[in-house]
């Protein structure tokens, strides 16, 4: 046979399935110490994670249900309810409002909108047509303009569902006992960069809107929130509230008594790691413990067995 | 030639008749010689391949969704059948891999249909390829070569026209037959330049598969020449011992016997396979399930909450859906696309490739790899590779497969003293079929004188001097080690003169002795004699045979007894032995015989019976002259490899269509059986005789329990044996043996045997090696068939899937790659399921948070870029490189093998733990991912929240990290480049991730607009980190320590460690039952019957192989 011809397997080690490997087993002692390590490491974070949780301030005040909100709601929208600090909230303080049991992620809901549209695109009644059913038209919107640009079969802009349900109640809040003159609430800085840069867009002829999609309320209402409780910025304190009470005035409008939500109104500080949030603490504590425990009874087992009964475990 | 590869049915209706004209008027009448056995050509590749890829149910499952996902009611992918890419990228590497496949096998075609011939050609001999001979070509070839077609012998370089063929390809016969050039042509073509001015032609049958029967006229200007198969030559013999023959070509390419009877090959399907195909559909049921629930939670809570809800979902105003009905029928579909990647799309393919990249690594190791005939291991089938890993019994060939069909002389047993030691003549030296070491013997003392000339005279062989060498040639192997034998002990035999007596050469001179009468070998006879006169004028009978025959026909003898106790130690070795004894005749008793002789050779018709009757007559009073040994040499460490396999808890059951005695002796050699074990023989001819001897097999084996048992049968018998009221008992006595010897089995008894089995034990994975033409049958029926690749000779190794140089490369070939392709395999498939069903149910579980109102929460492109590029690769490396443990020690330790045999690798419940895996692991990506980002802010200095997209993104991230994790969890080794590609899948899902999220342009079908922002604020988000350690812990760092935790434990309670293989369960076997008590006598008298001692008889030949010399009338 040729040389050259010969049917011989080349002898590299890729061929021959000799390259060079490891492997991460480790013996059960090693393993044990590990966990004990990996147990402490998490311990330290857990613990790190609810002191921060713990920092936060935090007042929910629920108003749906309050006397004052909810008689004759939708004839005088306007009332007030009460908020007591007992001690100082350092600025910045965010304002969040609270909805329950709403669907925003249902599937027919954020995605019945038109995109183009919501960024600043002018769109036929044809273009949105598939997108945003059953919201098409100013008419179904249920808003009542009559104007050279706008009449009842005009496109809406913005269409859809989440559009049209866009939360609309409003807060001010005014200090009663607190020493401080008035409590300023900012709109600047609500929405992302990228909602304010790049997802909305006010159409070059603003006469065509129906309301601002550059309005940052309106940007966050937009963004689907992930479950169907779900709090979202309304206003962000750029000063402390000193310790005292607050009146906060509600402009009622949103309507949620038919799918039986509540509605509320959070005042929060944060902490280095944002809002309130003790779960994830908790779950590093778990986790630590778990993990050290295991290590332990490992490393104290195997050492025992090695030791009074003179047996390798590995 | 006793077994036909032929179908009963061919014998139902006369073939019709073909008529070849020569010279050949239009060479397009008949087929070219080219042979093609691959698939495809340019044109038909696309279509075809194509039309079998969708005739797999999972492309059309993903065909159908891609329909689906085009409809905009339903669709989730907002109108666009995106699973068409991944459906694409699955459909086109399979192709590349059918078509690398059918490259290869076009190759082989190739190979084959490019070896040359001599063809006549215009008055000269030129060298053809064999593609390019046709029907009427007149063709030479040459000693050793294969016939390139089925031809017509004309002439022959031999005297007379006799031509030596070897049919081991067709029917693992080891003798050479012989054909016969008709006289009239012999002598016609005498003068090459007739070639040139042929007329006439060939009258034959049609083409067909009948091997054995071949009638026509050939017709040479006026003369009419009868055929029969007598003057045939199949394609796929070779020629031997002559040195030239011409033959007109009657048949050829796919028209030849050999060819039409090739069974196409039958796709196999791994166990495997199928256990995944049966998956497949269990998570189909399951997507079905899983979509039903979502679909009726929906509608629950659509009619409870459309109305409450009315004031932003406005779900009554949609006309369509306003049905109940409707409604669901509309959700369930939405569920169904949204699930669509719980059935695996990317499996199949997957696990071709690393089939493919597998067999290329079996068909690299160069521990497989047999350098002396530079042959490497073949892969014809890769999608056999876990099979491998997983094989119960083992049915092999014993010509070629176990032995080298070489016969070595090694011993000998004179005057009851034994000669010749263990030991093996290496050298420089050593001639051929002598492998003999005894300082002891000194073959000049005239003690010895009777034995060496009774091997030099007592043989058919023929010798004739080439070049001043004399060659011998042979039928019997046998004979040939013992002529050989004598030469090296100093009685050279030189040939035969014109009237077939013997010229020996003994020392420096020549001797002639007389050859009067050949009584000849057959297996009823197990003997054979010459009558000579010897050179002192003598008369002498020489009778060389089986001790058990030859005894009663012996003169008492003091040494008989050393000579028994001999032949059973030689036995035991595994050589052949043979008695050789002698009478002296005087004139007047040889006269007298004689007489009866010629009787008996006129006697056309009972002349086999007459000359049997002849021989009994004078074959008595028969004097000791020793015993030969013979060792038929075995492959490569053919006894170490079969006693691992055995080890391994493997069957080894050898096929095989030899003589009873011969594979007993074999047997013995390979270590399959021991004197310790009792022998079942079966060689009944008739169904009543055969059920006793079963039933007492299995008395037997109810009395004595505890011993070991082989069971051998003859192929009559087994015919009998395998018939519906006997199968039952035979397969009980089968399985309780450890060994199965089958002899004298035609190439369809060897695939009935293989069915039987597969039959009676569904779950067996059989396996079947060969050599020959003559395993073809076997090796298709097993699941897996291994051929032997020899130096000659293809056919086996086409119908293979696998093919080895050597038995031996069986061992590794198991122990090794079908071990560890097995486990990988089986991980991998799990794996896939995993990953998808890891992929999927994260969107299950959010829907409990979005009334399973069908959200999907994944990117489009994403979603179906994961079973491309993010989760593809590291599993292919995975399944090609991972090593549980060194290839050594899972070479040489039967244990590890064991384990996949008992399930232990995997098992539907291993396949359920995965899923439950996936469903866990899911949980905690999903409440994780949600919680942390969604729950509250995680901006400290903003205070603004996450959105949905935030938390999908790192949903999804998870599952990516997820699953290339856990490759990093269940892969033993790791390679740089294995670490590599899972770093660099997990990365190019951020990559591709940030990309659509941060850097492309908003358009509607990328579907980024609602995620644009999510990754920036993801990194930005402390609480991401904390949310990916726990669920990682969660999902990977349990498991490791509760498990060490247990196996301490374990030890505490035990206190001492559990042995290595105490975990295997012991074979389960039925249940065969007690003796009852009538029946322990007769199994006594069984088991005394059993116990004959084993003296090795053995001898290969047959009758009328040698006509020249045994019929004096042959010529005539």
């Amino acid at each position: 046979m040729d040389a050259e011809k010969s049917n011989k397997p080349g002898n590299s080690a890729l061929k021959q399935q000799k390259l060079k490997s490891w492997s991460f087993k480790m013996s059960k002692i090693v393993l044990g110490f590990f966990y004990i390590f990996c147990g402490s490491f998490f311990l330290i974070i857990g613990s790190v994670i609810v002191s921060e949780s713990n920092s936060v301030i935090e007042h929910k005040l629920r108003y749906d249900n309050v006397d004052a909100c909810k008689a004759d709601w939708k004839t005088r929208p306007l009332c007030t309810i009460k908020l007591e600090l007992d001690e100082k909230m350092p600025s910045p303080v965010f304002v969040y409002y609270e909805i329950t049991n709403m669907y925003q992620n249902h599937r027919r809901y954020n995605k019945n909108r038109d995109i183009k549209q919501l960024m600043g695109k002018t769109q036929s009644k044809n273009d949105i047509d598939s997108y945003c059913d059953p919201v098409k038209t100013m008419g179904d919107l249920g808003l009542i303009v009559n104007n050279y640009y706008l009449n009842a079969k005009s496109v809406a802009n913005p269409c859809g569902l989440m559009a049209k349900t866009f939360f609309n109640d409003t807060y001010t809040i005014n200090p009663i006992t607190s020493g401080i003159a008035e409590v300023k609430i900012s709109f600047d800085e609500l929405a992302w960069e990228t909602d304010k840069d790049e997802k909305f867009k006010n159409n070059d002829n603003m006469h065509l809107q129906w309301t601002d999609v550059e309005n940052q309320h309106f940007m966050v209402w937009m963004s689907t929130a992930g479950l169907p409780t779900f709090k979202k910025l309304w206003g962000k304190i750029k000063h402390d509230l000193p310790k005292g009470q607050y009146a906060i005035t509600i402009q009622n409008n949103y309507d949620i008594s038919d799918f039986d939500g509540e509605k509320a109104i959070i005042v929060s500080t944060t902490s280095g790691l944002g809002g309130k949030m003790s779960f994830l603490g908790i779950l590093c504590l778990i986790v630590g413990g778990i993990s050290f425990l295991g290590g332990s009874a490992v490393v104290g087992l195997g050492f025992y067995l090695k030791k009074i009964k003179g047996i390798s475990i590995d | 030639m006793k077994d036909p590869l032929v179908d009963e049915q061919h014998n139902q209706n006369p073939p019709s008749k073909r008529y070849i004209e020569i010279p050949v008027p239009n060479p397009k009448l008949y087929i070219s010689n080219s042979i093609s056995t691959s698939k495809y050509n340019f044109f038909t590749f696309l279509p075809k391949n194509l039309f079998l890829q969708f005739s797999k149910s999972a492309n059309i499952y993903f065909l159908i969704i891609a329909v689906l996902q085009s409809i905009p009611q339903i669709s989730v992918t907002g109108g666009i059948p995106n699973i068409l890419m991944p459906l694409s990228f699955v459909l086109t590497v399979s192709a590349i891999k059918d078509l690398l496949e059918d490259l290869k096998r076009k190759k082989s075609d190739r190979d084959e249909n490019y070896r040359l011939s001599c063809k006549w050609n215009e008055g000269e001999w030129i060298k053809e390829k064999w593609l390019n001979l046709k029907v009427g070509d007149i063709i030479r070839v040459e000693k050793d070569e294969c016939f390139p077609a089925d031809l017509v012998i004309l002439t022959s370089s031999e005297n007379k026209g006799i031509a030596y063929i070897e049919t081991k390809n067709l029917d693992g016969e080891t003798n050479l037959k012989h054909k016969l050039a008709h006289k009239y042509t012999q002598a016609f073509f005498q003068n090459e330049k007739k070639f040139d001015r042929i007329t006439g032609g060939v009258e034959c049958e049609d083409p067909n598969a009948m091997i054995y029967q071949f009638n026509g006229i050939l017709i040479l200007g006026e003369t009419a020449i009868s055929l029969s198969s007598e003057q045939f030559l199949l394609r796929g013999c070779s020629l031997k011992n002559t040195d030239w023959i011409i033959g007109i070509a009657v048949y050829t390419g796919h028209q030849t016997k050999i060819m039409l009877n090739s069974s196409k090959a039958r796709s196999k399907t791994s166990q495997l396979e199928s256990q995944m195909n049966r998956e497949i559909v269990y998570i189909f049921l399951m997507q079905l399930v899983l979509c039903a629930v979502c679909s009726v939670y929906y509608t629950t809570w659509y009619l409870e909450y459309r109305d409450t809800t009315d004031i932003y979902l406005r779900l009554n105003e949609n006309s369509s859906t306003s049905d109940t009905m409707v409604q669901f029928v509309i959700q369930f579909f939405s569920w169904m696309l949204i699930f669509t990647n719980f059935v695996p799309i990317s499996l199949l393919v997957t696990l071709e490739m690393v089939r493919f990249m597998q067999a290329g690594f079996i068909s690299k190791d160069l521990k497989m790899y047999y350098e002396s005939n530079d042959i490497p291991t073949g892969v014809q089938s890769s999608s056999l590779n876990e099979e491998l890993g997983q094989i119960n019994y083992v049915f092999s060939d014993k010509t070629g497969t176990l032995t080298r069909n070489v016969m070595e002389f090694r011993k000998m047993s004179i005057h009851g003293m034994s000669f010749g030691t263990s030991e093996h003549f290496t050298g420089p030296n050593k001639i051929p079929h002598v492998d003999f070491i005894d300082e002891n013997f000194d073959s000049n003392d005239k003690v010895y004188y009777d034995f060496i000339i009774h091997m030099a005279i007592c043989h058919t062989v023929i010798g004739e001097v080439k070049n001043g060498i004399i060659e011998f040639k042979a039928s019997s192997p046998d004979e040939l080690a013992l002529v050989n034998a004598a030469k090296f002990f100093g009685i050279e035999f030189i040939g035969r003169d014109s009237d077939q007596n013997i010229q020996l050469m003994i020392q420096g001179e020549k001797v002639s002795v007389a050859v009067m009468n050949v009584l000849e070998f057959t297996s009823d006879r197990k003997r054979m004699s010459v009558v000579v006169r010897m050179p002192d004028g003598r008369i002498k009978l020489l009778c060389k045979g089986a001790d058990t025959i030859l005894q009663p026909r012996m003169l008492p003898s003091d040494v008989w007894d050393e000579t028994w106790k001999l032949l059973e130690n030689f036995a035991n070795e595994g050589l052949r032995t043979l008695v050789l004894a002698e009478r002296e005749l005087s004139e007047s008793e040889y006269c007298t015989w004689n007489d009866h002789y010629n009787d008996a050779l006129r006697d056309i018709l009972n002349r086999e019976q007459r000359m049997a009757e002849v021989g009994e007559m004078i074959e008595t009073h028969l004097e000791l002259v020793g015993a030969t040994a013979i060792e038929d040499m075995l492959q490569e460490k053919v006894p170490q490899t079969i006693k691992t396999l055995r080890e391994a808890g493997i069957k080894v059951w050898v096929l095989t269509g030899d003589k009873i005695e011969t594979a007993i002796n074999i047997a013995f050699s390979c270590n399959l059986i021991s004197h310790d074990m009792i022998r079942i023989i079966i060689e009944s001819r008739t169904g009543p005789e055969v059920k006793k001897e079963l039933e007492n097999g299995l008395l037997t084996l109810k009395a004595q329990q505890t011993k070991t048992f082989a069971l051998v049968i003859s192929g009559e018998a087994l015919i009998r044996a395998m018939a519906k009221d006997l199968v039952g008992i035979f397969i009980k006595v089968a399985e309780r043996c450890s060994v199965v010897v089958c002899c004298r089995v035609s190439p369809q008894q060897k695939a009935d045997v293989v069915k039987l089995v597969r039959d009676c034990k569904p779950n067996a994975r059989t396996l079947s090696i060969g050599d020959g033409a003559n395993d073809v049958n076997m090796i298709t029926a097993a699941h897996v068939g291994i051929g032997i690749a020899g130096l000659e000779g293809q056919q086996a190794v086409r119908a293979s899937d696998y093919s080895v140089g050597q038995f031996c490369y069986l061992q590794r070939l198991l122990f090794v790659h079908g071990r560890e392709c097995y486990r990988r395999n089986a991980n991998l498939i799990c794996y896939n399921f995993y990953k998808n069903v890891l992929l999927v149910i994260p969107l299950f579980y959010y829907g409990m948070f979005s009334a399973y109102s069908g959200q999907l929460i994944y990117n489009l492109w994403t979603y179906q870029l994961f079973n491309i590029i993010f989760a593809a690769m590291p599993i292919v490396i995975y399944a090609v490189f991972d090593k549980e443990i060194p290839y050594f020690e899972l070479e040489t330790i039967p244990t590890y093998y064991k384990l996949g045999l008992q399930g232990e690798l995997f098992s539907t419940s291993i396949f359920w733990f995965w899923i439950l895996e996936a469903f866990c692991q899911g949980l905690v990506i999903v409440l994780l991912s949600l919680f942390t980002l969604s729950w509250s802010t995680g901006d400290r200095n903003y205070g603004q929240m996450e959105n949905m997209w935030v938390s999908a993104i790192l949903i999804f991230a998870l599952i990516v990290v997820f699953v290339n994790l856990k490759i990093i969890a269940f892969s033993y080794s790791h390679y740089w480049f294995s670490i590599l590609i899972i770093i660099l899948s997990t990365g190019s899902f951020f990559i591709c991730t940030i990309m659509i999220t941060e850097y492309f342009p908003i358009i509607s079908w990328l579907d980024n607009y609602d995620s644009r922002g999510s990754s920036t604020r993801i990194v930005y988000n402390p609480n991401t980190y904390s949310g990916i350690i726990i669920a990682i812990f969660f999902g990977f760092f349990l498991k490791p320590i509760y498990d060490a935790y247990i196996s301490i434990k374990a030890m505490m309670k035990k206190d001492t460690v559990a042995p290595e293989d105490s975990f295997l369960k012991t074979e389960e076997k039925d249940d065969i039952g007690e003796l009852l008590p009538d029946e322990i006598i007769l199994a006594e008298e069984a088991i005394k019957a059993y116990n004959k001692p084993h003296t090795g008889f053995a001898f290969s030949g047959e009758a009328g192989h040698t006509p020249q010399i045994t019929d004096p009338g042959f010529f005539l």
